[in-house]
């Protein structure tokens, strides 16, 4: 295995795939883990990615192990403060995003990361979730008038959806 | 006013990351020869059954290799956003031995057991075997090869399978008897006895084998459950019959005990959940805090569990398999949680009674110990085994020793 090419590429892409994992899941500890075991399986499969896309493997690993989990064990934390302080410069503001987010059931909250935070392509989200571009948009919409009614507050830090 | 984007980029402007290439690199090396023995097989007569699978959530899977299907959760409680977290059992003071530095492994007494090296590790030339003994434990290095031993005779170097490919794990029966190993190329078997002279590959879906796949035998050697976090089945080596297992996905630990109970825990549960074949069979009592992932070892009355808190009172616990209170406590010095999460702290499996047999990673020596802990008096440990932390170690049933 060239694991020097693997150390950078994940000094390039660690960093945005734990703050994206973190909008995922709003708990610093199983944004870690869930990045760690991506990059874990990436590592395994190296040889073969390495040539491809491995930002784009490990972030659907990301996304797709943490709605298993939350299949498993309907576990979405609450926001912990701690979480939040460590990691925005505006603690406030994120809380209020955090328990925003919070409201989603985990596949709208995928769509809006991969979407508004990763800045993915609808046909590239809809590829890391595995349905149809439809489906993408369709449930980024529910995602947003989700946080409209029950999360008014976001949507004014916000002025405006997409 | 601002958009969606730079208020996500907000929320998350000041996450910082640790070096996860290297402990990525370090667990892949791991899983690659990984040492073996948290769990162990299926015991006789267990019957595992099919589960029901649910449709999957996210459609299409990135990777062909990947299953399709989303595994079931078992029924043990885990805490609810909705519900305020139970007060669960202390630990009781009597309970609490010692606390135990991970560093002063090598210099533990040696507890021997008959046959087995005190270094599992490649001496020496390779030989055959001069008898069919059945092995004592197999090893798989950081190259894939593997390797076998027989009670202090120079370790065999086994044939693969010519179509393999990169193997993800092996492991070798409880009794000794048989070898399987899961691969890029598939699951083979072969008779260990024999030292292996052809492999068996079982015809299964591609769906039951990923590159975390863990495999544990049953106990009468004649199946193995292939678990990984998307989910685990039990595939009959003879006939290829596949038994769905989606409970045992996600991470969750588990072990059998000798009456055949499938002893489990999931991560964050709250207790320790046993099945007769799929049926629940115990009141769901409370455990001690034991943290998100656990690795456990069951035995006739006890289970030894890794404990993660968030205060940092650390180490193995053995659990009464009835109430599941607290009979013993090893405190461990150090970064636990992160030993526990990288695999480097395991319970491997009981030696007698008492003794649970418990393996940790000295990171200083990158050398794995095989250690025994004396659950019944004061903590008494003892050294049995070291193997370099490159190797997947794994031991036939060492009970009685």
């Amino acid at each position: 295995m060239d694991e020097n090419g693997f150390t950078e590429w994940v000094a390039g892409h660690q960093r945005q795939l734990l703050r994206s994992a973190y909008l995922l899941t709003g708990d610093l500890h199983r944004a870690q883990d869930l990045v760690q075991e991506a990059l874990v399986k990436v590592a395994l499969r190296w040889s073969r990615l390495h040539d491809g896309n491995p930002t784009a493997y490990a972030r659907t690993i990301i996304v797709r192990d943490n709605i298993s989990w939350w299949r498993r064990h309907r576990d979405v934390p609450s926001p912990e403060r701690a979480d939040v302080a460590s990691a925005s410069s505006d603690p406030e503001t994120a809380l209020v995003v955090q328990r925003s987010l919070a409201r989603l059931a985990p596949r709208q909250r995928a769509v809006l990361v991969l979407r508004h935070f990763d800045d993915l392509t609808e046909r590239e989200t809809a590829e890391v979730l595995g349905v149809t571009v439809g489906t993408v948009k369709s449930t980024n919409a529910a995602a947003l008038a989700r946080l409209r009614e029950g999360a008014p507050e976001l949507l004014d830090l916000i002025g405006e959806s997409r | 006013m601002t958009d969606l984007h730079t208020l996500l980029d907000l929320v998350t402007d000041e996450v910082e990351t640790p070096d996860l290439a290297r402990t990525a690199l370090a667990a892949a090396r791991r899983r690659r020869t990984r040492r073996r023995g948290l769990v162990a097989g299926l015991a006789a007569g267990v019957a595992v059954a099919g589960v029901v699978v649910v449709p999957q959530l996210v459609g299409s899977d990135p990777d062909p290799e990947r299953p399709t299907e989303q595994p079931t959760t078992g029924p043990a409680p885990t805490p609810s956003p909705d519900e305020p977290a139970p007060a669960l059992p202390p630990i009781p003071a009597d309970a609490r031995h010692p606390a135990w530095d991970p560093a002063t492994a090598a210099q533990l007494p040696d507890y021997p057991i008959e046959s087995l090296p005190t270094v599992l590790a490649l001496e020496g030339s390779r030989s055959a075997p001069g008898d069919r003994a059945e092995p004592l434990a197999l090893s798989r290095t950081e190259n894939d090869e593997l390797l076998l031993q027989y009670g202090g005779r120079a370790w065999y170097g086994l044939r693969r399978p010519t179509d393999a490919g990169d193997l993800w794990d092996s492991a070798l029966s409880r009794d000794g008897t048989r070898i399987a190993v899961a691969g890029e190329g598939g699951l083979y078997w072969c008779d260990a006895v024999e030292v292996c002279p052809s492999w068996s590959r079982v015809d299964v879906p591609r769906k039951v084998l990923e590159a975390d796949s863990r495999i544990t035998w049953t106990q009468d050697s004649s199946k193995v459950v292939v678990a990984a976090f998307r989910g685990a089945y039990e595939v009959d080596l003879d006939t290829g019959e596949l038994s769905d297992l989606g409970f045992l996905g996600g991470g969750t630990a588990f072990d059998v005990a000798p009456d055949g109970h499938l002893v489990t825990r999931p991560p964050l549960s709250i207790s320790v959940t046993e099945f007769e074949g799929t049926t629940p069979v115990q009141d769901g009592a409370l455990a001690p805090e034991l943290g998100k992932r656990t690795y456990l070892s069951a035995f006739a009355d006890a289970v030894a569990v890794t404990r993660v808190t968030d205060d940092g009172d650390d180490g193995l616990v053995v659990l009464d398999r009835g109430d599941l209170s607290a009979r013993a406590f090893l405190p461990i010095e150090g970064d636990v949680r992160g030993m526990v999460r990288r695999g480097e702290l395991r319970p491997v499996q009981w030696l007698n009674k008492v003794t649970v047999l418990f393996s940790v990673l000295d990171p200083g020596t990158d050398t794995v110990h095989l250690v025994t802990w004396d659950t019944h008096l004061r903590g008494n440990l003892g050294h049995v085994a070291s193997y370099p932390a490159s190797y997947d170690v794994s031991l036939r049933d060492l009970y009685p020793a």
